[in-house]
Order: structure tokens, then sequence, then C-alpha cells
């Protein structure tokens, strides 16, 4: 497989996490193997992760390495982790090289293991993988952030969209005009765009956040950002989400 | 260029594209797209085109690199692309430019790398042309060039930190930058310097006060053009401004504002309290043209002044 594109941390820490995998006698496989969501699930894709074994059993483990443990758990790998706990003969961990609150409230909200690659070539496990617990206040949380979700994605990608339509017309709006001019132009193009998708990940980062503290002030709060956009001014009629 | 509908491309058969000089993505960036394309799909068709390797299609993007890299993980059969005519590799490069207009998605040092690219392919050097071609700001477009003339040696360090946050960077490109200025104006108007020590060595030994930590922020090299200009307008005298520019070269631990402070610092606090009295001494003289009676106030505050004025002037008050 390739890691062409992957982050040096991450690398680092999937090597070490493979050595650990195959030192307590596990098979690692090659690639990681797509496994089909169990019917019924919504969700698009398979389930991969970044490394993929088998234990002596024929227990199919699937291990997501998430370099940086002081962010929360993305909703992807919570929905991934989810899903899988309908599946026989598979369980998913998520990779750390050292243990946070957020990241360990996170796996244990989804019933992730969590595995701890330690110095000596070992992943020290945290967490057991296990069935969600069933909580009704999460699952309304986790209801109303992927509602948020939806909504922040959308005025985003609308609001970019807009921004594009402008850049594309540059040439069309600018001609006749001094460059300095026209270099202002796309100079305030690239920062509304910068703004938007910067808003967007903090906000996004924000909600992984909520759902696995299940803080629903927290949630009022992201759902006011929203509305606001990333100037803090709320929205109008009229204007773009 | 022709685009055709929509195409539901094999995953495994798409690839990256050469002149897109982007390799490494934050992890972390990237959660809020795969959540997004885990719920909804990919909503926006990727761009690419056709083409054949060992009698196989296979199709190079020229626009969604980063939903290509998220349907891999999210372990999807096929992304929707629209199709497009394959391009020339200058319209290729430039296309790459104009469709990833988000320069923030780009590195600074990627840009310049692949603006280095259009030079050598299109023959053309003008800011001007250059900014109308790729969509660049004229600015953006000098500040890439100007890193293009770092040493080798030292891109290659800003090209393998360029995934990183900027919080986490050492080798940034703003610092090369203030690096280039500072070693450009010790160059230029200190001829003594260029002849004892190569451009490379200067940068070598400049990055090396931040590797080791010996900056305050990267814009602490600005004061070498200070001390130049101490130098030039004869605050400083030159043998010890050269010295000083020396020692700044030679010695890694020594920063810029430590070596300004030591050697042209003094020269320019005197130089502004001089303004500063000058600027007094005409305020009081148009004030006593009016002679108007000073205010107990206005005494007291005259009376502490002329105290330390004696005492700096080694006079008893």
């Amino acid at each position: 497989m390739s890691h062409e594109f992957e982050d040096p941390r991450k690398k680092e820490l999937r090597v070490r996490a493979e050595a650990a995998i195959e030192a307590a006698g596990h098979e690692l496989l090659a690639a990681p193997v797509p496994i089909d969501y169990p019917d019924g699930t919504s969700l698009k894709g398979r389930i991969r992760g970044d490394i993929q074994s088998l234990d002596g059993a024929g227990i199919r483990h699937v291990y997501f390495v998430r370099p940086d443990s002081e962010r929360p758990l993305p909703e992807w790998i919570r929905s991934t982790v989810l899903a899988s706990h309908s599946l026989d003969g598979v369980v998913v961990h998520v990779v750390v090289d050292s243990v946070s609150e957020i990241i360990e409230d996170g796996a244990r909200s989804c019933g992730a293991g969590l595995l701890v690659a330690t110095e000596d070539v070992t992943l020290e496990q945290r967490l057991e993988p296990t069935e969600p617990d069933p909580d009704a206040a999460r699952a309304a949380i986790i209801d109303r952030a992927k509602d948020l979700r939806r909504r922040l994605s959308s005025k985003t990608n609308l609001n970019l969209t807009a921004n594009q339509q402008r850049f594309s017309e540059v040439k069309q709006l600018t001609d006749g005009m001094p460059s300095s001019t026209r270099d202002k132009y796309v100079d305030g193009i690239e920062q509304t765009d910068r703004m938007w998708r910067q808003w967007s990940e903090r906000l996004s980062s924000d909600l992984d956040r909520a759902v696995t503290e299940v803080d629903g002030d927290a949630l009022d709060l992201i759902e006011s950002s929203i509305n606001a956009g990333p100037l803090g001014i709320e929205a109008e009629e009229g204007d773009v989400g | 260029m022709t685009t055709e509908q929509i195409t539901h491309v094999p995953i495994e058969r798409v690839r990256k594209n050469p002149q897109n000089p982007r390799r490494y993505f934050n992890e972390e960036r990237l959660d809020l797209l795969r959540t997004s394309i885990q719920e909804e799909g990919i909503l926006v068709p990727v761009i690419a085109y056709r083409t054949e390797v060992d009698g196989q299609d296979e199709f190079v993007l020229m626009d969604g690199e980063r939903r290509w890299r998220c349907s891999i993980d999210l372990a999807l059969k096929t992304i929707p692309a629209h199709l497009i005519d394959p391009p020339t590799p200058l319209e290729n490069l430039l296309k790459m430019f104009n469709i990833h207009f988000t320069r923030d998605d780009w590195p600074l040092i990627s840009v310049a790398l692949s603006l280095q690219d259009v030079i050598l392919m299109s023959g053309e050097e003008r800011e001007s042309r250059l900014a109308e071609m790729t969509g660049l700001t004229r600015a953006t477009i000098r500040r890439a060039k100007r890193l293009l003339t770092m040493p080798p040696d030292e891109l290659a360090l800003i090209q393998s930190e360029a995934h990183l946050d900027r919080s986490v960077q050492v080798h940034r490109e703003d610092l090369y930058l203030e690096i280039e200025a500072a070693e450009s104006v010790l160059r230029n108007a200190l001829p003594e310097i260029d002849s004892s020590f190569t451009r490379e060595e200067v940068i070598r030994q400049f990055a090396r006060k931040r590797e080791e930590g010996h900056l305050e922020a990267v814009t602490d090299f600005r004061k070498v053009g200070r001390l130049v200009k101490a130098i030039d307008s004869g605050l400083v005298d030159r043998d010890a401004g050269i010295s000083a520019a020396s020692a700044l070269i030679t010695q890694v631990e020594l920063s810029p504002a430590e070596v300004f402070d030591k050697t042209a610092g003094q020269a320019y606090e005197q130089l502004d309290l001089s303004r500063k009295a000058e600027l007094l001494t005409l305020q009081l003289r148009e004030w006593l043209a009016k002679a108007a009676e000073p205010t107990d106030t206005l005494r007291e505050s005259l009376a502490a002044l002329l105290a330390e004025i004696d005492r700096l002037l080694g006079q008893d008050s």
C-alpha cells in the first residue's frame, strides 16, 4: 500500500504499531482489506483502517492510527466503530502514542479499543473494544451534532462555491485595472476562502469534542457560531447559507 | 478542453497529478472531509484526465486530491469525476495553479517550486505576466522567487516540514525570507562581509540560530537592516559595525537583537533622546514667547528634568 501522502508523524506511529502487533503474535496484513458495513447502514464506503491484523482465533483487528491524541476522535471513526459492532469477527482499535482524556472518552463512547504504543515495541491496551454505552443523552447529542454538521458543511460549501465563482471572474472584472488592484482583489478572495475553511475546520473539531463530552451547552454555542458565520454576524435573509 | 458527464472511476485507477506539489495532508484537517463523504458521499466530482498505462486506463487528477485521499481512507470503490482532455505539461501546471486558487492549501515552498517549473517551461519571467498566467498575486510571485534563491539544502529543509502545523515548524518560509533580506542587506552594504563569508555560509549560520533556539522571533533579523543603516549613517563606527556583523555570523548563539542592542541600540536611543530634547526645546521657546506664567506642576516637572540633565552632563544641580 502506498503511504506516499502519509504525515510523517502518523507514519512513525504506524510503523511502531505494526512492529508491536507482529511481536504480539498477530498476522499483520500487507494492506488493509475493505470490509463491507452491515446491512442497513447508510454510511458510504467500507471499513478499512490504517492497519489490519488477524489473531490466532481468526478475528480481524482494524486499527486507526491517530498521531495527535489531544484532538477528539472524529465523527467518521466513531461511526465506523459503532457500525463494526454489528459485524462478527471484527474489532476496531484506536492507536495513539499518549493518552488524553478526550481521546479516551471518545474511544469509550463508541466502544473502540484504545492502544498506546510504548517505547519498547508493545501496545498497551488502555481500553478493550466493547459495546458502546447505550446512553440516551449521548444519542440525542449525536443526532443533534449530525444535524449541525450538515448545516456547517452546507453553509461552508455554498460560500466557498460563491467565492470560487468570484475568482473565476477575476480576469473579466479586473480587466484594465492596475495590477495592484487585481492583486488586492485576489488577496481578498484568498483570505475569504481561508477564513471559511479554518472556521469550518475549527467548528468540526468542536463538534467532535462536544459529542465525546456529551456537552449540550457546547452544541448551543456551536449552533450560534454556525448561524453567525466566520465574521460573527447573524445571517440575514438573502445571505448565502 | 471538453467536459464530459460524470464518470464513476475505480479508485485504484486514479493517480495524483505529478505537477501537484503537495505531498502531505494534515490528518486532522481531512477529518471533516472524511466525515462529510462518509455521510453524504462525494458531492462535487473531481476533475481528471484519462491516460493509458500498460494498456489500462488511468485517471490523473487535476482537482480533488483531498477527496480522492479521503475516498481511499473510507474504502470507496469509485469516485465521481469530470473527465477533461489531457493537457500539455505547461497547461497542466497552469491549471493546477488556477484550480487550486486557495494558496493556503499550498505552502509557499510548493508554490515556489511549481512557479519555477512554469518559468522554465514558458520562458516567462515577468511578474505581471506570471501573475496573469497563474492567478497568483505579484507579491506572492516576488516572495516565491526570493525563496527559490535559497541554497538547495535549505529548500529541502523547508519542504520536509511543509506539512506540519506552523507552530511546530522550525524551517519556515517566513524565516528564510527574513534571512534572505538580512543576508542581502549585509552583502550589499558591507563588502567586507561579502569577501569573508559565502552566501551559503551566512544563510546556514542564520538558520542555525533558529534551529538552536537563539531567536525570539523570525523578525529579529530585521535588526540587521537597522544595524546596517546605523553604520551607513555614521551612528555606529564602521569597523565596530563590521566586527559586530561578523560576530553575528560566526557566533550562532548571538541573536540579531543582542548584536543590535550592543552596537547600535544605544546610538539609536541617544538619537531618539536628542530628537525629543530638540522638540521640547522648541516647545519651551514657543511657550516662553507667549510669556505665560508656569503652573506649579510645570515648574516641578521642569526642575526634575533639569536635575536629570545635570546628572547626565556630570554637573551639580
